[in-house]
């Protein structure tokens, strides 16, 4: 389930999340909390510590929920922005890039104890493999393959156009088929 | 590379990458686009990729974000509700004083303006306010002090405003025109602040720059010209004095401040209570009384005489006879 893909039942757990109601707050994280882990798993490297941003992010959401208005911008997309800005400030807070350089990966990266191995084989090998490319090529990977957002949602989150996530896409891509075939 | 290639790759990428979300396996996608053989490599990555989405929180991560979103959602529900506008209230408040704070700042230090300082404007605007309430006669007579003391504070500093004094003038004709009738206190101020003029205005045709001193001859015209409607200044209106016969002379003597105390005779009985104090430096003959004699003598205008110059004690007098009060720059004298 992508990111940005609303439930049916999303506006009224809106509502009733601003009251306070834990049910609908349970429902909006049950809906989300996956998408906002994975998109900052796979930006951050370290399961630890996506864990943490994502728990930042709903909090913020529950904070910010009263001030939400549906204008156009669909409740994921808002979500996705609050991760985006909480990635930006982690970042900022730590003065670097997040990802190691490739030959730093030798002792992988960070996984949470408690998910399961093959998810963990593949989790980590997708990580390693991110690291070949720029940071626009891994923010379109990310976005598109692992959230799961549409070329278009992707663009809009980006601010770039359509034929130019198209273009970054496909050098990703090329990459990471080469970087494969390297290592397979 | 050959950009119209690589742009037809580019979509056929992205048309493969399509069929694929829409369920169809890499083999049928590649039956359909058969010129996207050569992308199998990327397609294959592509769905290695999603692959990766099978990732998510475990479930006891997932309970207790939710159980720390639930609590904050309740705290949040718990928190007195009317706190949040309050605060808001309160800041509201806060800045509106601190507002109120630099308003009145900016007026109080706006009063001492003079015409070509900065806050001048703000002086005048708040002039228009304070005095939206007054009657015509009031406002007229308000004003003419205003500007009248902008000129002696100005002058003070060797700055001549020939405006100023046709401003006051004006004001105070006005305020005569439409008081003659008034009640004794603004009359009384009529008649203090038109000897105040008399007395700088002679002054200043002597000693202000030549520059403005026609102007200033001209507005001392106008000043002798109010006598038919505020009535002759003690001693009546004097012939302006001329620059060149203007000496500088000496710090007042212990003989001159004792005559100072002294009133003339005729003044002695004229009530003033409300008039206002001669500003320093202008402690002399209201213009015109005693103009033949030189060095004139100083005397104290009507109404000041037993305040304002305190003599000194009887018996120190050491000044030579014909010794005179000062009569350097009024702004020497301050």
């Amino acid at each position: 389930m992508g990111l940005l893909t609303p439930h049916p039942e999303e506006r009224r757990w809106i509502a009733r999340a601003r009251k306070g109601d834990p049910e609908a707050i349970a429902a909006l994280y049950q809906h989300y909390a996956d998408g906002v882990y994975r998109y900052l798993l796979y930006r951050v490297g370290d399961a630890e510590l996506a864990e943490d941003l994502t728990a930042d992010v709903f909090l913020k959401m529950i904070e910010d929920l009263p001030r939400y208005e549906e204008r156009g911008l669909p409740f994921g997309a808002w979500l996705f922005r609050i991760a985006r800005a909480r990635l930006i400030d982690h970042w900022r807070r730590q003065g670097r890039r997040p990802l190691v350089a490739l030959e730093d990966t030798e002792t992988g990266p960070q996984l949470s104890q408690d998910i399961p191995e093959d998810e963990i084989a593949v989790s980590e090998m997708i990580q390693r493999a991110l690291r070949v490319l720029t940071e626009e090529q891994r923010e379109v990977v990310v976005l598109r393959f692992l959230v799961g957002m549409s070329l278009e949602e992707v663009a809009r989150a980006m601010g770039k156009s359509v034929g130019a996530v198209k273009a970054l896409q496909h050098r990703a891509l090329s990459a990471l088929a080469r970087y494969l075939e390297k290592v397979r | 590379m050959d950009p119209k290639r690589d742009a037809h790759e580019i979509e056929l990428l992205e048309r493969c990458l399509c069929r694929l979300e829409q369920g169809a396996d890499l083999e049928t996608c590649l039956r359909e686009v058969p010129e996207a053989i050569p992308l199998r490599p990327l397609l294959e990555t592509a769905l290695w990729l999603q692959r990766g989405q099978e990732v998510a929180l475990s479930p006891a991560a997932r309970r207790r974000l939710i159980r720390q979103g639930q609590l904050r959602a309740a705290r949040r529900a718990a928190a007195p509700q009317a706190s949040r506008p309050a605060l808001r209230w309160g800041w509201a408040l806060v800045a509106a004083l601190g507002l109120i704070l630099v308003l009145l700042s900016a007026v109080g230090a706006a009063e001492a303006s003079l015409p070509g300082e900065p806050l001048y404007p703000v002086k005048r605007a708040v002039e228009g306010l304070v005095t939206l309430g007054m009657s015509p006669e009031e406002r007229a007579l308000y004003l003419a002090e205003r500007r009248w003391s902008e000129f002696e504070a100005s002058a003070a500093r060797g700055r001549w405003l020939p405006d100023l004094a046709e401003e006051s003038l004006a004001r105070l004709e006005e305020a005569a025109r439409l008081g003659a009738e008034g009640p004794a206190g603004p009359a009384a101020r009529l008649r203090a602040l038109y000897e105040r003029q008399g007395v700088l205005l002679e002054e200043a045709a002597a000693v202000a720059p030549p520059d403005v001193r026609s102007a200033l001859t001209r507005a001392r015209q106008r000043w002798a010209g109010l006598a038919p409607v505020l009535g002759r200044p003690e001693g009546g209106i004097p012939e302006p004095t001329r620059a060149v016969e203007t000496p500088v002379l000496p710090e007042p003597t212990a003989e001159i401040l004792r005559e100072r105390t002294h009133t003339p005779p005729g003044l002695e009985k004229r009530e003033t209570p409300s008039a206002p104090r001669t500003p320093p430096g202008q402690e002399k003959t209201p213009p015109g009384q005693e103009k033949k004699e030189t060095p004139r003598p100083v005397r104290t205008p009507p109404g000041q005489e037993k305040k304002d110059t305190p003599g000194p004690p009887r018996g120190q007098d050491s000044a030579p006879p014909g010794d005179q009060g000062p009569k350097g720059p009024p702004g020497r004298r301050r």
